[in-house]
């Protein structure tokens, strides 16, 4: 039996319906691997997008799409808060054992870091007076930033976060920090708090002087250290403040696609009001200014004085002598 | 197409959406902090003179022409080589989490003898070891330990310890509340040089190098306090000194004619970076130091010439990359 010959239309029609049989699986395959590995991307993302919904309230789209914003040119001040963050407290009523005003001036690439003692005695935005360390336990950051503005009589910008673990991370994240440690720091009764065993147990700790490269663990014994210290506390906040510089020596060659990283390694020991954008427009003023234009504060005597207060030993303020030093930085 | 087809396609869909995410991972994780490698996993650029012992995170390793031998692997808390006069054994500190010990090892890092016990029960019985030296004659090891120490006090004094097992004896006071006395070098007529830490009643700190003549008598400067100098290391001669001097977050390599009594002009040789652990090489021409060379700034082993007396130092060589040596470690170098 013969077959009648097909019109060309009819076999366009057919060649198609084969390809589109043959090639459909095929772009369907394809078009699954690119959803697949879009997935996969997004998820590594995924903690910057969150992080940055969550403390600045972007919408999640913004986050590395858009050209970062110009540096700042204004001077700004941050408050830098650090805590013990370990089972001896309640999740976010912990004390802040760190408390460092920053003042950032990116037109004269100048920065001044006041520590303020956690021992200052102080009146609270929260109501009555006690350790200025207690303010962030009473009313969390917004208490701790309002104390602080209140009795220093200056304007904090933003703020920043970090609990004893997520400092180590951080730390460990970039690599580990260079630095001079300025002296043997020995302490017997360094806290042990990290270790899994008692919140309130000791463990011995040497820190040998010199220039150095540490991890996580040993730059946190060398800034929170105390106890060996003929200076105390301040000793204690001029080595953080030392911490600092050679952290930021470290992040300075960050940039934002880095920042996925980060915020899942400090994830949860981590908290700014610094909305991704700022976040974005720092990092290059971060770069800017090198640890000769960093002027470092300490309320040393005569600022400060030592004193028993209800039973605690505290320092008290001088403010005729705080105020006018304050303002030479922190207008 | 057949449901286990399906089935196959989005798994392997699943897998390289998973691999996509750990891929990202894994190359920003490596880009910004690549672990270091072994010493033994490398040579160095160039060849030394003699033999030369380093500790890289509690491993001991040592350095003979441009290959690198592990003695002690990483982890067994090895620190502070120190050789004996005759070449014939190391004094090096073994750290634990929570105290340390002086020990005697042989050339080949097995443990001879162990010169100190400071493991107690608890923490008032446990001690800190440190920074051991022998004396020229070889009848003694100097060392810091934290002792005496009393409540919150723990400061580092200099103790002398007899090899024939006599009693050790302090050598040293410390200011108390500093951190205390390190790096010990005795010299051939039984005097000490060593680096005293102090905080003056401006709140700053800052290192000496002492000369002192006898036990538990106040040292005589031979530095300036604001020079910061500390790690004295003598030359095999016996006729300079070589320092870290610290300006700063900055550290200075510098070296010092010295006549028994006094130290002449600081002479820089390196500047405006972080250095440590200065090492004589055994003719006495050149140093070794350890200093961050790459972007991961984990310390690696430097060499550099010594100038002629009024020359401007020559440029340091970088004679490793990517280790990561214990710079507050002296290295040994014989």
């Amino acid at each position: 039996m013969s077959q009648s010959p097909r019109r060309p239309s009819t076999r366009r029609r057919a060649s198609r319906a084969r390809g589109a049989a043959r090639w459909g699986p095929v772009l369907l395959l394809l078009l699954g691997f690119v959803l697949s590995g879009t997935i996969g991307a997004g998820a590594y993302f995924l903690p910057l997008v969150t992080t940055a919904a969550r403390q600045t309230n972007l919408p999640s789209g913004r986050a590395t799409t858009e050209p970062a914003p110009a540096p700042p040119t204004a001077p700004f001040t941050v408050l830098l808060l650090g805590s013990d963050d370990d089972s001896k407290f309640a999740k976010d009523r912990v004390l802040t054992q760190t408390m460092i005003l920053i003042r950032v001036n990116p037109e004269v690439r100048q920065v001044t870091m006041l520590s303020i003692p956690r021992d200052l005695w102080v009146p609270l935005s929260t109501g009555g007076s006690a350790k200025i360390d207690l303010a962030y336990e009473r009313g969390g950051a917004r208490a701790a930033i309002a104390t602080v503005e209140r009795n220093f009589k200056v304007h904090v910008d933003e703020y920043a976060w970090v609990g004893l673990k997520g400092l180590i991370h951080l730390i460990d994240r970039v690599g580990g920090v260079d630095l001079v440690t300025t002296n043997p720091v020995l302490d017997d009764f360094y806290p042990a708090d990290l270790t899994g065993g008692s919140p309130y147990g000791y463990m011995r700790i040497a820190v040998l002087p010199g220039p150095q490269h540490l991890d996580g663990t040993h730059a946190l014994e060398y800034v929170r250290s105390r106890h060996g210290d003929l200076r105390g506390d301040f000793g204690r906040s001029q080595r953080q403040q030392q911490l600092l510089l050679a952290i930021k020596g470290r992040t300075g060659g960050l940039g934002l696609a880095d920042l996925p990283d980060l915020a899942s390694t400090v994830s949860g020991e981590f908290m700014t009001s610094m909305s991704l954008d700022r976040l974005r427009q720092l990092l290059p003023v971060a770069r800017q200014f090198d640890s000769g234009n960093v002027h470092q504060v300490l309320l040393l005597p005569p600022y400060t004085s030592s004193a028993v207060i209800e039973g605690q030993d505290a320092l008290l303020p001088h403010w005729n002598l705080i105020i006018p030093l304050v303002h030479q930085s922190f207008p | 197409m057949t449901a286990g087809r399906v089935a196959l396609a989005l798994a392997l869909m699943a897998a390289f959406g998973y691999s996509v995410y750990y891929g990202i991972g894994t190359f920003r994780h490596a880009a910004s902090a690549a672990a270091p490698n072994r010493p033994q996993e490398v040579t160095s650029n160039m060849p030394i003179v003699g033999s030369m012992y380093l500790t890289q995170k509690g491993g001991l390793y040592r350095l003979q022409g441009n290959r690198f031998s592990e003695l002690a692997p990483v982890g067994k808390g090895w620190t502070q080589p120190a050789v004996a006069p005759d070449h014939k054994s190391l004094a090096i500190v073994q750290r634990s989490a929570q105290f340390s010990d002086i020990v005697l090892v042989d050339l080949a890092g097995t443990p001879i003898r162990r010169l100190t016990q400071n493991g107690g029960r608890d923490v008032e019985s446990s001690h800190w070891a440190f920074y051991p030296a022998f004396s020229p004659d070889a009848t003694s090891i100097y060392f810091s330990l934290d002792s005496p120490k009393e409540g919150f006090r723990v400061d580092l004094n200099v103790w002398v310890q007899s090899l024939s097992n006599a009693a050790p004896r302090r050598w040293t006071r410390p200011n108390i509340y500093t951190g205390g006395d390190v790096a010990p070098v005795p010299l051939p007529d039984g005097r000490l040089i060593y680096a005293e830490y102090t905080i003056d009643a401006d709140g700053r700190v800052y290192s000496q190098v002492l000369l002192q003549g006898r036990p538990l008598v106040d040292g005589l400067a031979l530095t300036r306090p604001e020079d910061d100098c500390g790690q004295p290391t003598l030359s095999p001669d016996g006729t300079r000194l070589a320092m870290i001097c610290i300006s700063g977050q900055q550290a200075r390599l510098a070296v010092a004619d010295f006549d028994g009594k006094k130290l002449g002009p600081l002479q820089v040789l390196v500047d405006g970076r972080l250095c440590s652990a200065p090492a004589w090489q055994p003719d006495g021409k050149a140093l070794a130091y350890l200093s961050p060379g790459g972007p991961a700034g984990r310390f690696q082993l430097w060499f550099l010439d010594l100038p002629a007396a009024g020359s401007p130092a020559g440029p340091a060589r970088q004679l490793t990359t990517n280790l990561e040596f214990d710079a507050t470690s002296r290295i040994a170098w014989f």
